[in-house]
């Protein structure tokens, strides 16, 4: 079980990815996360 | 006034947002799945939590990523009557992108997985609603996808949440007795080690200890404790080809005595999710039994990742072109059946309850006359293997020979039963009583397209009487409800094209003819809000002002003589709050004031009535309650035993026990006041092993 295991970062992603499959396309799984990132930054409105 | 925020989103552990999709994305890269996959996971939330449009990640990621999104955000535009109602409904359209593109279903469960990780932040409601749905759905899921890395590390999360005693005592037994078992099984390695490299196997050794969850559930199916269980580790080796996992069984068996009836040859006979192993146990040094799996590392990929290492091998054989894998492996066919068989049902309970079934259902292997081996769930009759042959062969099945005997058709199959289905020409066809007996859904579904196509005509006129029959029930006229508009609504809400498919419909049970009504009856309120409630109102306040109470035991403010029924949704109890609904044509219903059904209605302020119950006693009420409890031997006699002794009386009784050794003890008892029932209740819970006891709804 791997509870409380240290959270990765993008770049973890992207080096594991590599390693288990060469045919990642590293540009495209960092354009969905910057999208992901600015996405979920800017939804947080609130009501007032 | 919305403020735009310059923060992150946060979940409930305090992280940001993006925390999750990224160890979603982590374990999915862990699987070695590819660029889309990755990305959906990583957009998966989007569309559910921002502003974000399927339309906007076309454009953005393409078709492939967006569609993937879509089959993991849940429903949100569709009204729903309940929660379960609105969770299947979820569950369903999961199910059907999974049919899609599997990779659906992989982001499901890495995403499920990380929550899972993350549960200590939640309440301890959360935390045991969603262990259990873990342990209902996406464990079997995953087990069934052969994805067994995923499959353990859930199982053993949601266990520790759901009995956090019985996890920690073992975790703390495993620990206690470590060493000793460490340098036994070390030994074993080494023995083994030595003799493969004598007849020149290649091969990889490794001790695991087995997963908190299973040791578990052993010690339940052997009713034993932690210190009677011997293998708690397993071995595991793995060689180059299948020749020489034949020839390494040889080795270990040569050098150790197996235990008769523990060995699985799981490489000739594959399991339904594709799982290939040689599973042997052995006895070792002083008496001491181990488990050994052998297989090939490929076959050691399958059984990690399971379906997920399947599809990156489309993927490399594409040469990375990139395509959604649609399931049509015959290693999937269960799926595949089970997505044909719930396009025929509307009814939420039956799709979960099949669903469950076919995710746990464990497998029969038997032989047709020519040697082929079908996989068929456990309790699979003749009928399932003819089906399972070919639809038609189902259809034309007149009689079966088992191991050369001819034997009824519903007789349960046995593993390396040689079963021979005889058909003919002449056969009328397969008969509704079959679907009783049947296991399989592909059979299920197969026999009801059968009654569906043959039986048309006979089905509209089934289903026009059964509506016909409800409408009656409730006091109602077919020409009140049947206005083109309104059942156009309904027709809409459960997808038919004519009236005409509705009925064939109901009248071949793939729908309730309650539902329809439902939403007929929906359309008629908001036509004729207040027409025939104020005549009733009038009726009653013309009545004269006598407080006697009715048979029931209560009081209708102001009204005498009038018809009261105790509602059987929330059977309420003298000394609990109620209130009256003026039904149309039935008098007062009773309900508890927290019942369910009466928050429905209170929005129809002018058809609540004050009631109250009566001082004098006028008769005893029967209430349903629910005891929870870790199986033990003598429970339901203590239960009994403790209300007989307390002098109450004990109208029926229900037992079942679960898989996980949780007993449910359904009671009906006779009692005349709440503080009857409060006094049973604080019994039942005092009596050893009881943990919950809940008066039903």
């Amino acid at each position: 079980m791997k509870e409380d295991t240290v959270e990765k970062n993008i770049e973890d992603v992207i080096k594991l990815a590599k390693e288990k499959n060469r045919h990642i396309d590293a540009r495209k799984v960092m354009k969905a996360y910057n999208y992901a990132k600015a996405k979920h930054r800017r939804s947080k409105e609130i009501i007032r | 006034m919305l403020r735009q925020s310059i923060g992150d989103q946060k979940r409930l552990s305090g992280e940001p947002y993006i925390i999750h999709p990224l160890q979603v994305a982590y374990i999915l890269a862990g699987l070695e799945l590819d660029t889309d996959t990755l990305c959906a996971a990583l957009l998966h939330d989007v569309v559910e939590d921002t502003d974000t449009t399927n339309e906007d990640l076309v454009k953005e990621f393409g078709e492939s990523v967006a569609e993937m999104v879509s089959g993991v955000t849940k429903l949100g535009k569709l009204q729903y009557t309940t929660k379960e109602e609105e969770q299947v409904e979820n569950y369903r359209k999961m199910f059907l992108a999974m049919g899609k593109d599997i990779r659906v279903i992989l982001i499901k469960l890495a995403d499920r997985l990380h929550n899972m990780r993350t549960l200590k932040f939640l309440s301890r409601d959360r935390q045991i609603a969603n262990s259990k749905e873990t342990m209902d759905l996406y464990a079997p899921l995953a087990n069934r996808l052969g994805i067994y890395s995923l499959k353990w590390e859930l199982e053993d999360l949601a266990f520790k949440y759901l009995y956090p005693d019985e996890f920690h005592e073992i975790v703390k037994g495993l620990d206690k007795k470590r060493d000793e078992r460490l340098a036994f099984i070390d030994k074993i390695m080494d023995e083994i080690r030595l003799e493969l490299k004598k007849v020149r196997i290649t091969a990889e050794v490794t001790g695991r200890a087995k997963h908190i969850y299973s040791i578990y559930r052993k010690m339940q199916r052997d009713n034993s404790t932690l210190d009677q269980i011997y293998d708690l580790f397993a071995l595991r080796i793995l060689v180059n080809s299948v020749r020489d996992c034949y020839a390494a069984l040889g080795v270990v068996h040569d050098l150790y005595t197996p235990m008769p009836g523990r060995f699985k040859d799981y490489i000739s006979v594959p399991k339904k999710n594709m799982y290939q192993s040689i599973h042997t146990t052995l006895i070792g040094p002083k008496g001491t039994p181990f488990e050994v799996q052998i297989r090939t590392w490929e076959m050691h990929r399958v059984a990690e990742f399971g379906i997920a290492a399947h599809w990156a091998y489309k993927e490399q054989s594409n040469k990375g072109k990139k395509k959604a894998v649609i399931v049509k492996e015959d290693k999937l066919a269960w799926l595949r059946e089970t997505l044909e068989w719930q396009k025929d049902t509307e009814n939420p309970d039956e799709f979960m309850n099949t669903l469950k079934k076919e995710l746990f259902e464990d497998e029969v292997h038997v032989f047709t006359p020519k040697g082929d081996i079908k996989v068929l769930p456990r309790g699979s009759t003749p009928i399932d293997l003819a089906y399972a042959i070919h639809e038609q062969v189902g259809h034309r099945m007149i009689g079966a020979k088992i191991n050369s005997k001819m034997m009824p058709i519903i007789t349960q199959l046995k593993n390396g039963d040689i079963v021979e289905i005889i058909t003919s020409d002449s056969a009328k066809g397969p008969s509704r009583d079959w679907l009783k007996f049947v296991k399989s859904s592909g059979a299920k579904t197969r026999i009801q397209q059968w009654f569906k196509k043959a039986q048309r005509a006979e089905n509209i006129e089934k289903g026009k009487e059964i509506l016909e029959k409800d409408i009656k029930k409730i006091g109602m006229k077919h020409s009140d409800l049947f206005k083109p508009e309104w059942v156009q609504i309904a027709l809409d809400r459960y997808k038919y094209n004519s009236v005409d498919d509705m009925y064939a419909s109901i009248g071949f049970g793939a729908i309730s003819a309650a539902k329809i009504l439902a939403r007929l009856l929906e359309e008629y309120k908001k036509e004729h809000k207040e027409e025939d409630l104020e005549k009733t109102i009038t009726e009653l306040a013309n009545k004269k002002t006598v407080t006697k109470p009715s048979k029931t035991g209560v009081v209708v403010e102001g009204i005498d003589n009038c018809l009261v029924k105790l509602s059987k949704c929330c059977n309420p109890l003298p000394g609990d709050q109620i209130v009256g609904y003026i039904t149309k044509g039935r008098g007062v219903s009773v309900h508890r004031t927290d019942c369910a059904n009466i928050k429905d209605l209170i929005s129809e302020e002018n058809r609540m009535i004050d009631v109250y119950w009566a001082n004098e006693r006028t008769t005893n009420y029967s209430v349903e309650i629910t005891v929870f409890a870790n199986d033990r031997q003598g429970l339901l006699s203590d239960v009994i035993k403790e209300i007989t002794g307390a002098k109450f009386n004990i109208l029926g009784v229900n037992t079942k026990t679960t898989k996980e050794r949780i007993a449910i003890i359904e009671l009906t008892l006779e009692l005349e006041n709440l503080d009857e029932l409060n006094k049973v209740m604080n019994t039942l819970k005092r009596i050893e092993s009881v943990y919950e006891v809940k008066r039903n709804k």
